[in-house]
């Protein structure tokens, strides 16, 4: 048993001897495969997505058909997950809420990546007053507990998407800002920065074009991570009456609705806090995998 | 030290100020008519057109900024729209209630998350440590009011073991003298009534800590695998203490550091985690008076509510800041 394992070690690290230099996002995709976890949930995820986008070809039903007969049905064949109390397939709008779930937890993640990563990246850069004012901003909202800070922008500016997408993007703006502007100080002080000067890049292009590219990982990592916590604040908010408008169906909503029925209709609270926790999970495993992948160091 | 305590001090108070001028910004910029949100919606115009003389709303931004600072700092958070109370007042006598159930659920999750991560990190890579590791991702994955709607469909629904919600019953309500229920009834030697209240205190109190078990057991281990490794261990082994004391006497004692700073975060963390918890379970605290003001659109109280919160986790964070000092004494300022 011992001796078959430091064989098989042997023989990979041959391998990678032999085989032509690959590039970085190669071997990062080579140690993911190799993570199963990760490998799994992300193909949990991809599912759900597909489930998503084919939610109208896959089910029969319609998330907002009303059919009194059948309230609060528990679980049979023809619905999977039962029915909720106005009689709607609660696994019809389990899949259209992945829709707003998803697509909100991605679009508000691109949007504080996007603004906080020019923040990190230009707050580092430059140093000095620039810095000191960017990042005492950003400490400020940090310092907000974020689903406060959300709270108050919702009730000031009214649900609906647009403004739980803002909301949600703006409270999460510094997680992404802090990192880049770590991982910049480290990155500008190295020799391609230098050569790159030398050779007379302005400032805007060895910021984007050549100091970027390099710090790219720790990026990724943390929009994969960012979007579970943007899944979460998207239910809590909706769980509070604060998220999408009545009827959309959106997870925290659902779950919001189905707590009076929690003695008489015990399945319909269960299937959407299992949507939010299982696609909040799988996205905390991917990313974890993707860490793993791109910054080997970190092992 | 004491010039190290002034520093911290003083560099709270921009993010003190921060936090104020962020609501404000929210209030006044983004809401096209914060008369109307302080009246609701169905105010008359009269109403509305003097309140926005009164607060100021005429100004130039500058002066009203000035004026709501004033406001902030004499503790004026403003009437509730439903009660006609100050917001401050109504919040002071629903702190007790807080911040029993935050202590409470810090205190499980500090002993039972300590505990896993000391046997996990001394039994590393054991069925037990693996099955700790899972639990504790899908702990921190999950969502904490379905968690608490869980608990209470399992022990309070169907076993019937523990009341739903609420925090006490009335025929056995403690005296009120200092708000926290469990202090009250140990001073007037009500016993019934303590017991009864850590009835009604167990399922939200576990609610919450899951969560915190789930984070503090994680770093407890990854702090106690690197002590462990440490020269001082070996040298403690080596002169022959059991392993018992070598782990909690040695290695836990220096591991604890680092641990004490997450338990303060998690405790910070749990007063604006309340406004979740303590809706599902009708505690009556400040979360849920947040959530009722959000319910009544009575602004005034959840902006004094979350402004509120806001400040506690600052405030936390700067004593668990003050405390890492003490504790590290090779941290010189």
């Amino acid at each position: 048993m011992q001796d078959s394992t430091i064989e098989t070690r042997y023989a990979t690290q041959e391998d990678l001897m032999a085989s032509a230099p690959s590039s970085l996002w190669k071997d990062a995709w080579k140690r993911f495969y190799k993570n199963k976890t990760a490998v799994f949930a992300l193909i949990v995820l991809l599912l759900l997505a597909l489930g998503a986008i084919f939610a109208g070809v896959l089910t029969p039903y319609d998330p907002y058909e009303v059919v009194l007969l059948e309230a609060k049905n528990p679980p049979s064949l023809q619905h999977l997950c039962g029915c909720d109390e106005q009689g709607r397939d609660i696994l019809t709008r389990l899949l259209y809420g992945a829709r707003i779930s998803l697509s909100v937890g991605f679009i508000s993640v691109f949007i504080s990546t996007l603004i906080g990563s020019i923040i990190g990246i230009v707050s580092a850069y430059y140093g000095g007053w620039v810095d000191a004012i960017l990042s005492r901003i950003m400490e400020m909202i940090q310092s907000f507990p974020s689903i406060l800070l959300a709270i108050i922008f919702m009730s000031v500016c009214g649900r609906g998407i647009q403004n739980a997408v803002i909301a949600i993007a703006l409270v999460s703006i510094p997680g992404p800002a802090r990192i880049i502007r770590s991982s910049t100080l480290s990155a500008k002080e190295m020799d391609y920065v230098t050569a790159a000067r030398a050779i007379g890049c302005t400032n805007t292009r060895i910021m984007f074009t050549h100091i970027l590219p390099n710090i790219l990982a720790p990026i990724i990592v943390n929009a994969t991570m960012s979007v579970s916590g943007a899944i979460l604040s998207l239910a809590s908010l909706g769980f509070l009456g604060l998220g999408v408008q009545p009827p959309t169906a959106e997870w925290g909503y659902m779950l919001s609705d189905s707590r009076t029925y929690i003695n008489s209709a015990p399945h319909m609270i269960m299937s959407p806090g299992v949507a939010i926790a299982l696609t909040v999970l799988c996205f905390n495993l991917l990313g974890d995998g993707l860490l793993d992948a791109l910054d080997p160091r970190l092992k | 030290m004491a010039k190290y305590i002034l520093k911290r001090l003083l560099l709270a108070i921009p993010v003190v100020l921060g936090i104020v001028t962020i609501v404000f910004i929210l209030m006044r910029i983004f809401s096209p008519n914060p008369a109307y949100l302080l009246l609701g919606q169905r105010a008359s115009a009269d109403r509305a057109a003097a309140l926005t003389e009164h607060l100021g709303l005429n100004e130039p931004i500058w002066k009203q900024y000035i004026i709501y600072l004033k406001q902030m700092l004499t503790g004026d958070l403003g009437t509730s729209l439903f009660s006609q109370e100050p917001v401050l007042k109504e919040l002071l006598s629903r702190m007790p209630a807080t911040i029993e159930l935050a202590l409470f659920a810090v205190i499980i999750g500090s002993v039972v998350g300590i505990a896993l991560g000391v046997i996990c990190a001394v039994h590393q890579n054991s069925w037990l440590d693996r099955i700790c590791q899972v639990g504790g991702l899908v702990g921190v994955s999950m969502p904490r009011f379905w968690l608490g709607f869980m608990l209470m469909l399992a022990f309070a629904v169907n076993l019937k073991w523990l009341p739903p919600s609420g925090r006490f019953n009335f025929l056995v309500r403690p005296t009120e003298i200092t708000g926290f229920y469990i202090i009250d009834s140990i001073i007037t030697g009500n016993w019934p009534a303590l017991w009864s209240t850590l009835k009604y205190m167990l399922l939200p109190g576990f609610c919450i800590a899951i969560g915190s078990i789930g984070s503090i057991m994680r770093y407890t281990r990854s702090t106690m695998l690197e002590t462990i490794r440490q020269d001082y261990i070996r040298t403690a082994r080596a002169k022959g203490l059991s392993e018992r004391v070598v782990i909690l006497s040695h290695a836990l004692k220096n591991a604890m550091i680092p641990i004490v700073t997450v338990i303060g975060m998690e405790l910070g963390g749990l007063f604006s985690g309340s406004v979740l918890t303590e809706t599902v379970f009708a505690w009556p605290g400040v979360g849920k008076y947040i959530v009722d003001g959000i319910n009544n659109s009575d602004y005034a109280v959840v902006q004094g509510g979350c402004m509120l919160v806001a400040l506690i986790s600052v405030v936390m964070n700067l004593l668990v800041d003050l405390l890492y000092g003490t504790l590290d004494p090779r941290i010189r300022y």
